[in-house]
């Protein structure tokens, strides 16, 4: 317990706290994972705000992520710069949207960037083509992911404009019954 | 508590409208606020915040936020309006600090345009009462003056006929100095022909003298123009209070907004706390003072409120504690994440469902503990003391043995675990516990909770449904969420990647071609015959239950030493054994079925579910019966009871004769014949039958599951074939069969909780041991399902099994207890006619008459009857109101479905109306160039509908156009309004 006010300043967490769904133990657990990635770079003082960042390639090895086919887009939505390499509030941003406490819209808005591989706030074929053969591990044949695209943009697509801008993503996704148990990483 | 952003508001607040009103010239612009870098971060965003604020109201224009810089500060002018006099009202928490209990001391001034030049006329309209601390200087002009006002502030300005005007501050200190100047002024005061400014942010001790001033002008102010500022400050007001609503909004919902965490920590930070303290403060006070047109405040006052302020705080603190608190107490939850990240999400919600009938079971028996069996242990008459409480004669001699106790006899069987042992006394021990009524204010309570619970799940789901079943989006519901972020195992990984292909794979052929139905005679005629099949089975369970029933009570009437192992327990091995064998032979029907995977995984379900209801009702049905043989048996042990007594004592008195010093008359309670007390029987029929499903389950998964793993691994070197990937293999989780067991588990926890009060307890070591057991299983020897199931539909089947198991075990408590009569020598009920009569028997004896008399009067049947009547036509009524809103939704879905296709449409046909015009243009060019004839022709053919179309829509030229395409030579005939049409062309 005395560990904790080293770590953090009383106003940190409270900061925290109100900022993402987590309560006091679940964000200094969530410290020590991060810390634990990598021990070497991560101060066990963050009171003066250190502006650290562990490499992608240590996010991406977490067990919660390993097996994950988007992990990539993951990290790189919730880093600063894109690049998947995340400070400590990055961290707890993705594990915050990604609990189970946050609400579908936020989800959504989240959902949406990750599948939205080349950032330009739509997604369009390719961004599709992408999701499905990462879904697939490229199985599908290019006739059948095409199809596939086809089909989403056929049902999704509201204003037919070919890609599925975020209120499109929005009112599909909402709608999906498993959206929810999916769409959640329990750290 | 205050801030300098408050007391700017009140500054402005109190001085625009008046100096608006009051000097000629003068407009106010707005104010600046002022804050140093050397302020910390927060505070100075807070400034800012409210800066940007005010902008918002039009009065108040901001011009910039400074940065101090030197006792001269520099601002940017050249918004401002030209030609006219402008003062800032200057706000800042700066190097002035001078105040004493304030931490954010104001600064104001007056600052006049650059472009007017300071003559000692104007200076001499804005005297200031202190002496300015600093000048505001513009270009090495000065423009204005600046002043301390600590917290709160005072302007006199005086006006051409010399009259002023004068203002107190708030500072004790400077209450000191400035008194005496008041006192001087206070003559004057008489002749004022107006007040600037009377308004006092932060209340303090007053003098008599002022407090009386400020009463007198308050009243003057009142008769003036109460109206008038009235108006504003309610406006005021209710800006404020938007103000402060939006800024709890804010803090609530921070964490649902899609940003960096950085932004959030900054916009929190932002978020003047304290301000919104204030001002719930006055808004507090306005509130209690019942008008909202005077914010003058008093101290002790101010002083409540901030108390009660800090009081919230704190309950705010303590409700965040109690909420950490309450997720630390959510138990294994590292266990089922690890399940989670294993098995995915299916798996884990069994487990999760597991953990929430932990949590229900908990609650009811915290409540039969505390509130049965405990009372009766502490206060009620010891062992041994009563009949009911002791062993008989007959069995004294084997009531501790093993074998006994295991089956809930002997000892066990006298003892709080049951219900003949509680006494019909109505109140026990020094606190006057009336146990009787207790027992049975739980036993209702109980069902009442469980119906509470499960229906608020219920509802909770169906709020987390996302309420979409049709096919509109079913490939894009494959592509985003058909992947389990929660697995994180590669073995689920590379499973999950397999099915969710298949899938992609069976979609991509359901589109391409409508199954083809080959021999759909032979398919229907084989699910005829599985369902035949499946009848049968529930038949032939049924009947060999109630068989087992009637013969395990035949051998109840035998002597127990008789009889083996098998025919003791054989009830309840028939029971288990057909619960473990059925779904198998279901699950084997069902390959004739050929069902796709998820439909026949719900007709198993519901095979299953209707096998163990038809038992356990069978099963009920039995017991019925045999509860009405003890009846019978009981008027026949009340007879003799009467003549055996009439023995003893005549036996006693013939002793007494003989030897008058005989023993006081006494017989040993164990020695005293007694009923067959049928409520004890039942209670121990559901404990033997919940222990025996609890090892049956135990030792299923031992050898069924962890003997099968071990033969697969280890036997796997020295066999013929490839043990782990060929025939045994490990076994998969078999979710719904453990849920269903769970399920019906837990029915007979309902059923018989109100017999044998130690029900739920026995169920909590149930549960908690095979959370322990279950996980360890799963994670040691099962295996990830080939085809993973999402959990996210089935969660609600489940709960709405449980609810009408409920609804079905109730059933037979309620008819037990409204219907039969309890047994005459034991129980808390004994002597009564039926169990509910201590109802009536606590109205009777413990509330006064009168209310005794209105609930009798509740409970009149015409009441009754009317009550029910009324809560039928309420469900008929929500019902309707129900299937119209669905009906409506229906409909909306189906227009917004139209909508949508129409939009197609119409985007089709704009696109192709943009091509299709372009296309024209240029023919008609071509035609005009090369033939006029044509040219005049395609004219007419361009009929009014076209051009107007042109004018109104693009949408329809190019139906026109096809249309005009298809009868351009013969569209000549269009003669009305031709002319002024090809006008209209040509001008286009």
């Amino acid at each position: 317990m005395g560990n904790k006010q080293t770590v953090f300043t009383h106003e940190q967490l409270e900061a925290y706290q109100d900022c993402t769904f987590f309560t006091r133990k679940e964000i200094m657990r969530l410290f020590y994972r991060y810390q634990d990635l990598a021990p070497q770079l991560i101060p066990l003082d963050y009171t003066t705000y250190p502006n650290v960042k562990v490499p992608y390639e240590l996010i991406g090895s977490m067990p919660e992520l390993k097996d994950n086919p988007f992990r990539q887009r993951i990290a790189q939505v919730f880093s600063e710069d894109g690049d998947g390499h995340m400070t400590l509030d990055n961290f707890l941003d993705m594990f915050s949207v990604m609990s189970e406490m946050a609400p579908r819209d936020l989800k959504a808005y989240y959902a949406f960037k990750i599948y939205d591989f080349n950032n330009d706030d739509y997604i369009c074929a390719w961004d599709l083509e992408q999701t499905v053969t990462r879904l697939t591990r490229g199985e599908l044949s290019a006739q059948e992911v095409s199809l596939v695209c086809e089909k989403v943009l056929d049902e999704a697509d509201g204003d037919h404009d070919g890609r599925l801008s975020l209120e499109d993503f929005q009112n599909m996704i909402l709608r999906a019954p498993d959206f929810l148990s999916t769409f959640h990483i329990r750290i | 508590m205050s801030f300098s952003g408050d007391i700017a508001l009140r500054a402005v607040n109190a001085l625009q409208p008046k100096t608006t009103r009051n000097i000629p010239g003068i407009k106010p612009v707005g104010f600046i606020t002022i804050c140093s870098k050397a302020e910390p971060t927060r505070r100075r965003v807070e400034a800012a915040k409210w800066h940007q604020r005010s902008t918002s109201s039009d009065r108040q224009k901001c011009v910039d936020v400074l940065d101090q810089t030197s006792k001269i500060y520099s601002f940017n002018l050249q918004d401002l309006p030209h030609g006219q006099l402008t003062y800032f009202l200057v706000v800042s928490s700066g190097p002035f600090n001078r105040c004493c209990h304030m931490q954010g001391p104001t600064l104001y001034g007056v600052v006049f345009h650059p472009s007017l030049e300071v003559t000692e006329a104007l200076k001499s309209r804005c005297l200031p009462v202190v002496s300015p601390t600093a000048c505001l200087a513009f270009q090495g002009q000065m423009i204005g003056w600046v002043w301390d006002v600590a917290g709160a502030f005072g302007i006199q300005i005086q006006v051409e006929e010399e009259e002023d005007d004068t203002e107190d501050s708030s500072s004790e200190e400077e209450e000191e100095d400035k008194l005496p100047r008041r006192e001087s002024l206070r003559p004057k005061r008489k002749r004022t022909r107006d007040v600037i400014k009377e308004d006092d942010p932060i209340p303090e001790p007053e003098d008599e003298e002022t407090r009386k001033a400020r009463e007198k002008e308050r009243r003057r102010r009142l008769k003036r123009g109460a109206e008038e500022e009235e108006e504003i400050d309610e406006e005021e007001l209710e800006r404020l209070k938007a103000e402060l609503d939006e800024n709890r909004q804010v803090i609530a919902n921070v964490k649902c907004k899609p940003w960096k965490m950085e932004k959030k920590i900054e916009i929190l930070n932002g978020l003047p706390r304290e301000f919104i303290n204030h001002h719930v403060i006055i808004g507090w006070e306005l509130f209690m003072q019942g008008r909202v047109g005077d914010k003058h405040l008093d101290e002790p006052r101010v002083e409540l409120y901030h108390y009660t302020w800090l009081l919230f705080q704190k309950w705010a603190k303590f409700l965040r504690d109690f909420e950490n608190f309450k997720a630390a107490c959510i138990p294994w939850e590292n266990k089922i994440k690890a399940i989670e990240s294993q098995f995915g999400s299916s798996v884990a919600s069994y487990f999760l469902f597991l953990r929430w009938m932990y949590g229900v079971n908990m609650v009811l028996f915290v409540l039969t503990f505390s509130l049965i069996m405990l009372p009766e242990y502490l206060w009620g008459l010891p062992y041994g003391s009563l009949p009911r409480k002791t062993v008989p004669r007959a069995e004294e001699a084997s009531a501790a043995n093993f074998g006994v106790l295991y089956d809930f006899n002997g000892l066990a069987q006298y003892s709080v675990l049951f219900y003949g042992y509680y006494n019909n006394q109505r109140t026990i021990g020094w606190m006057n516990f009336r146990l009787p009524l207790s027992y049975f204010l739980v036993g209702i309570m109980c069902i009442g909770y469980s119906f509470l619970v499960v229906l608020k799940a219920m509802t909770q789901n169906i709020g987390d449904d996302g309420g979409g079943d049709d096919n509109t989006f079913k490939f894009s519901w494959m592509v985003f969420t058909s992947w389990d972020y929660l697995i994180g195992n590669p073995e689920t990984a590379d499973n999950k990647f397999n099915s969710i292909t298949m899938n992609f794979k069976e979609a991509i052929m359901e589109e391409k071609a409508a199954q083809v139905e080959e021999n759909i005679h032979l398919i229907r005629f084989l699910r005829f015959l599985a369902n035949f099949f499946v009848f049968l089975t529930l038949g032939g369970s049924g009947y060999l239950i109630f068989w087992a029933v009637k013969r395990s009570q035949e051998f109840a009437q035998q002597d127990p030493d008789t009889l083996g192992w098998w025919e003791k327990n054989e009830m309840n091995m028939v029971m288990s054994l057909l619960g473990m064998f059925c779904p198998t032979l279901f699950d084997l029907f069902a390959e004739l079925e050929d069902y796709h995977p998820l439909i026949a995984l719900k007709w198993l379900l519901g095979r299953i579910f209707a096998l163990l209801l038809g038992n356990l009702y069978v099963f009920i049905l039995a017991l019925m019966d045999e509860i009405n043989n003890k009846i019978e048996e009981e008027k026949l042990v009340k007879a003799n009871i009467t003549l055996w007594e009439a023995n003893m004592i005549k036996a006693y008195n013939e002793s007494l004769s003989g030897n008058s010093t005989g023993p006081p008359f006494f017989i040993h309670p164990a020695d005293v014949p007694r009923g067959p007390c049928w409520e004890t029987m039942v209670g121990q029929e559901f404990v033997r039958l919940t222990v025996s499903d609890v090892l049956t389950t135990y030792v299923t998964i031992l050898i069924g599951d962890f003997l099968r793993a071990c033969f697969v691994r280890f036997c796997n070197y020295c066999w013929c074939w490839d043990l782990e990937y060929g025939y045994p293999s490990y076994t998969e989780f078999d979710i719904s069969g453990n849920v269903l067991a769970l399920i019906f588990n837990q029915g007979m926890i309902w059923m018989g909780s109100f017999y044998a009060p130690c029900l739920p307890g026995i169920n909590i070591l149930r549960l908690h041991t095979s959370m322990y057991f279950q996980c360890w299983a799963v994670m040691c020897c099962n295996v990830p399902e080939a085809r993973v199931f999402k959990a996210s539909r089935s969660n609600n089947f489940y709960l709405g099994m449980l609810l009408l198991i409920l609804f079905l075990s109730t059933m037979p408590v309620l008819y037990m207890i409204v219907s039969l009569p309890p047994s005459f020598d034991c129980g808390p009920f004994s002597g009564k006619n039926r169990m509910f009569e201590v109802i009536g028997e606590t109205l009777e004896h413990d509330f006064p008459s009168w209310m005794a008399k209105i609930l009798r009067q509740l409970s009149n049947p015409g009441l009754v009857i009317a009550i029910i009547l009324v809560m039928v036509l309420t469900i008929y009524y929500l019902n309707a109101t129900a299937k119209g809103q669905k009906a409506a939704n229906l409909d909306l879905k189906k227009k917004m479905k139209m909508q949508a296709l129409e939009n197609k449409m119409r985007n089709k046909k704009m696109a192709a109306a943009r091509a299709g015009w372009k296309y024209l243009c240029v023919c008609n060019f071509l035609l005009q160039l090369a033939c006029p004839l044509y040219f005049f022709l395609i004219n007419g053919a361009f009929d009014v509908e076209c051009l107007s179309a042109l004018n109104r829509s693009p949408t329809f030229t190019v139906h026109l156009f096809s249309h005009s395409q298809g009868s351009h030579l013969g569209s000549l005939e269009f003669s009305s309004g031709r002319k002024e049409e090809e006008r209209t062309l040509e001008v286009w």
